[in-house]
């Protein structure tokens, strides 16, 4: 039982090692050859798991040479177009000015009603808004709207707004984030004033977020029930 | 780049780790199936005690190797070796066929044990 113990702790350190460095993307995002990679690595790492009769040592090699291979794979689909389209395929476009290119849809083996799914994911209701749509290697769809179909932007309508700053998380559960300060170009004794002007300890806080602009959302501790 | 040096620095260790799998098994492979033809000449030419001093050696020598060799391989094989090998001692006392079929339980592990980590058709496919 023990065993068992230690062997789950030796491949759980081994199996996150070797998806940190094959790097970091959603399932959703993954390319084929990266899906390939992670369902193996997965039922490479159950078996020395299941069957304690195996040496642990043929799963940690089987799987830190996936990762080799996925990390030359990626390298090389970086260089070579045609090893990328070999590899992850290509994206195809399914919509022309409003009209569906149905020979594409077959070549890709997209439905109607997935195509339907899809558009309305992206807010797209009615087929004839659609300037392009282009059914991305990952299996999404990127639609670019008619452009009597788009929201106008604040630039054509003239419109003059504050500059953006992205708002970074600068405490949570009560505790300072440094590297967020430091992204913001903050330093501690700044963020306190901000604290001290509101009233409030770092140590009050649940979630501050703060952008280079000095704009600030602070959500307070909720006092807890004795 | 960096995630290129990562994977040849796995490449160097996923190699090492092949050399000495190879060379564990490999000096094992030698150094009992020797002891153990020993053991079946003793036997053969009636030399119930210096059979018995070898199977001995045998064992003691297994003992030593059998930590190391279950790092690289299959545990199984492990335990028929290590239950075949022991019994070598006991059986060597008497005039028996057993022993030489004991023997030769020994020398399959042995041989399955060196097949295991060598590219043939049996082992890729």
């Amino acid at each position: 039982m023990l065993v068992t113990v230690f062997r789950t702790l030796i491949l759980y350190i081994f199996v996150t090692i070797s998806i940190r460095l094959m790097g970091k993307r959603q399932i959703g995002d993954m390319q084929p050859n990266e899906l390939v990679v992670t369902l193996l690595v997965s039922e490479i790492a159950a078996m020395p798991l299941q069957d304690t009769t195996q040496p642990i040592i043929n799963g940690i090699i089987a799987i830190f040479m996936l990762v080799i291979i996925e990390i030359v794979i990626s390298v090389l689909t970086m260089k070579s177009q045609s090893i990328r389209k070999i590899l992850s395929g290509h994206s195809i476009v399914i919509i022309k000015n409003g009209q569906i290119d149905q020979k594409a849809m077959k070549k890709v083996r997209l439905t109607i009603a997935d195509l339907i799914e899809l558009l309305r994911q992206q807010d797209v209701f009615d087929i004839d808004q659609v300037a392009f749509a282009v059914l991305e290697v990952n299996g999404n769809l990127s639609v670019m709207l008619k452009n009597t179909e788009q929201p106008p932007t604040q630039k054509q309508l003239n419109i003059k707004s504050e500059k953006d700053g992205l708002q970074m998380p600068v405490i949570i559960d009560g505790k300072v984030i440094k590297d967020s300060l430091a992204a913001i170009e903050y330093d501690r004794a700044t963020l306190d004033k901000l604290l001290k002007s509101s009233k409030m300890k770092a140590e009050d806080v649940f979630l501050m977020t703060l952008d280079r602009n000095g704009n600030s959302n602070i959500v307070r501790k909720e006092e807890s029930e004795t | 780049m960096k995630r290129l040096i990562s994977a040849s620095v796995l490449l160097v260790i996923i190699v090492s780790l092949c050399a000495l799998n190879a060379l564990i098994v490999k000096s094992a492979y030698d150094e009992l199936s020797q002891k153990l033809e020993v053991c079946i000449t003793e036997y053969s030419a009636d030399n119930i005690a210096k059979a018995f001093e070898s199977a001995t050696d045998l064992e003691n020598d297994w003992k030593k190797r059998e930590e190391i060799l279950s790092i690289f391989v299959d545990h199984d094989i492990i335990d028929d070796l290590g239950v075949s090998i022991s019994r070598l001692p006991s059986l060597a006392d008497k005039k028996s066929n057993t022993f030489l079929a004991e023997c030769n339980a020994v020398k399959v592990a042995l041989t399955h044990m060196i097949k295991d980590i060598s590219i043939n058709a049996h082992t890729l496919f």
